[in-house]
């Protein structure tokens, strides 16, 4: 946990856009520009999560979802009409361990956690939605977790047009075009 | 103490120049005499027993040196690029100076302590090598092996890998005979090191009667105007480049305050005369931004 004052966490969240848009595969510093930008959103969510029943459990006992949490033995056995099993199926096929980056700069403990568990079920999305692995199927990912989460690094990471495919964003311009933005 | 002469100069020089931030190093320069006893001069910190500072964290003292491995182990890969991107290139400015001061003579024995990756050690070779081609070996020791490696592999991409030695020691025993050496030099790595009183015994016992030693690091900003902008950007700037290059920003957090942790030029000078030295000066190099317009 790390303390950032105001101009450090401005200017981190600056330089970590510019170097995430730089390198994509920079995932670390995707991590950060979440963590500095992303408190009104955290506190929204922590929010919603303290009026639903499912929600305050999940604050209160904070589940975890690494590769030590993750029993894949148990996984790989259970019946394919089971989220569990079509999970296991994502993962393997695509060689992912349930490993995510840790929270660092978020202060308050109860939203650093949102922000973690925000991280550890992107892959079930995944496993909801369908998506694959690839860079728009990622982005696509990214416009579902932007309309639920309100992270504005979501947010960026889905005006990503430069990964589009040449097709997508052909549409994609010819839809910015017709609203007349 | 009876036998020596603590002559101290002080040279402040000012440069004008366009770089927006305001460094300061300066340079240390002691000779051994021949006849004088070591004394070892104990600091007394504000720390209970067997406690020293990490930074501005108070750590057990035997667990500074751990740690301070653990974060050049870290940095390593990206210590050059930081540098650079720290201080906007002028480092290799300070240590052409420093080099050029130190003015090693091609049978000179060098010693290039905390050296990892070889900036000095390159300079120093550099500067014997135009001279004549037939020059010693200069010695490079560091406590960490990755710093060390960064080194080797840079000499070896310069074609230069067998006019050097590489160490791995520590600073504050070295494995290395008594009256060896001519020069002994350190640059920005004493600060590092948990005793200092220590790395001053050993630097005077490995070197010859009338050898010098050579140290360069950064040091206090007296004046209140420069050290307001420096302490921001210190703080405020380098940590968060730390992040956003080196993807670690607790490490650069820890290099920026170890520097405000360092003794004031006066106090380490005594350091250095108590371990025995003689003829102790220090340079003051201030790179200011008084003439620009930023200030």
């Amino acid at each position: 946990m790390i303390r950032l004052n105001v101009t450090q966490r401005a200017l981190l969240a600056a330089g970590s856009a510019v170097g995430a848009l730089a390198n994509p595969l920079r995932g670390d510093l995707v991590a950060t520009l979440g963590e500095t930008t992303g408190t009104a959103a955290l506190t929204h969510m922590h929010d919603k999560m303290m009026m639903n029943k499912t929600g305050l459990e999940i604050l209160k006992e904070k589940p975890r979802v690494t590769k030590h949490t993750v029993d894949t033995e148990y996984l790989s056995n259970l019946p394919s009409n089971t989220f569990g099993h079509h999970y296991y199926q994502f993962m393997t096929s695509n060689g992912l361990s349930a490993q995510r980056a840790q929270t660092k700069f978020v202060e308050d403990e109860e939203l650093a956690y949102v922000m973690t568990r925000y991280r550890e079920n992107h892959d079930f999305l995944h496993t909801l939605t369908g998506l694959g692995v690839t860079v728009p199927e990622e982005i696509c990912l990214k416009w579902y977790e932007m309309v639920q989460t309100e992270l504005p690094m979501c947010a960026l990471s889905a005006s990503s047009v430069q990964y589009l495919l040449p097709s997508l964003r052909k549409g994609f311009s010819c839809l910015i075009k017709y609203l007349g933005v | 103490f009876m036998c020596s002469a603590l002559v101290s100069r002080i040279i402040a020089t000012q440069h004008s120049s366009r770089i927006i931030a305001t460094q300061r190093s300066s340079r240390i320069i002691a000779t051994r005499h021949s006849n004088c006893e070591i004394r070892t001069l104990h600091t007394t910190p504000c720390y209970h027993d067997n406690e020293t500072h990490f930074g501005y964290q108070t750590i057990p003292e035997s667990e500074k040196e751990g740690r301070v491995k653990e974060v050049f182990e870290r940095v390593a890969d990206s210590y050059d690029v930081m540098n650079d991107t720290m201080s906007l290139g002028v480092h290799r400015l300070w240590k052409d100076h420093f080099v050029k001061s130190a003015a090693p003579k091609p049978n000179y024995k060098c010693l290039d302590v905390a050296g990892g990756t070889g900036d000095i050690a390159f300079k120093l070779h550099k500067h014997m090598s135009n001279i004549t081609r037939d020059c010693e070996k200069i010695v490079v020791c560091d406590i960490n092996t990755e710093m060390l490696r960064v080194g080797q592999d840079r000499a070896e991409e310069m074609g230069t890998g067998d006019n050097y030695i590489w160490m791995e020691g520590n600073a504050e025993q070295l494995d290395l005979p008594d009256n060896t050496f001519d020069l002994y030099t350190i640059a920005y790595g004493i600060r590092n090191c948990t005793h200092i009183d220590k790395v001053l015994e050993e630097a005077y016992r490995v070197l010859k009667p009338g050898g010098r030693f050579m140290c360069l690091e950064f040091s206090e900003v007296n004046n209140p105007v420069i050290s307001q902008v420096y302490d921001k950007y210190s703080h405020d700037v380098i940590p968060v480049l730390g992040q956003v290059i080196a993807g670690d920003f607790e490490s650069y957090q820890y290099l920026v305050e170890s520097i405000r942790k360092f003794p004031n030029q006066e106090t380490f000078a005594e350091m250095i005369a108590a371990a025995g030295f003689e003829i102790v000066e220090y340079e003051l190099n201030v790179w200011c931004n008084c003439h620009s317009l930023w200030l």
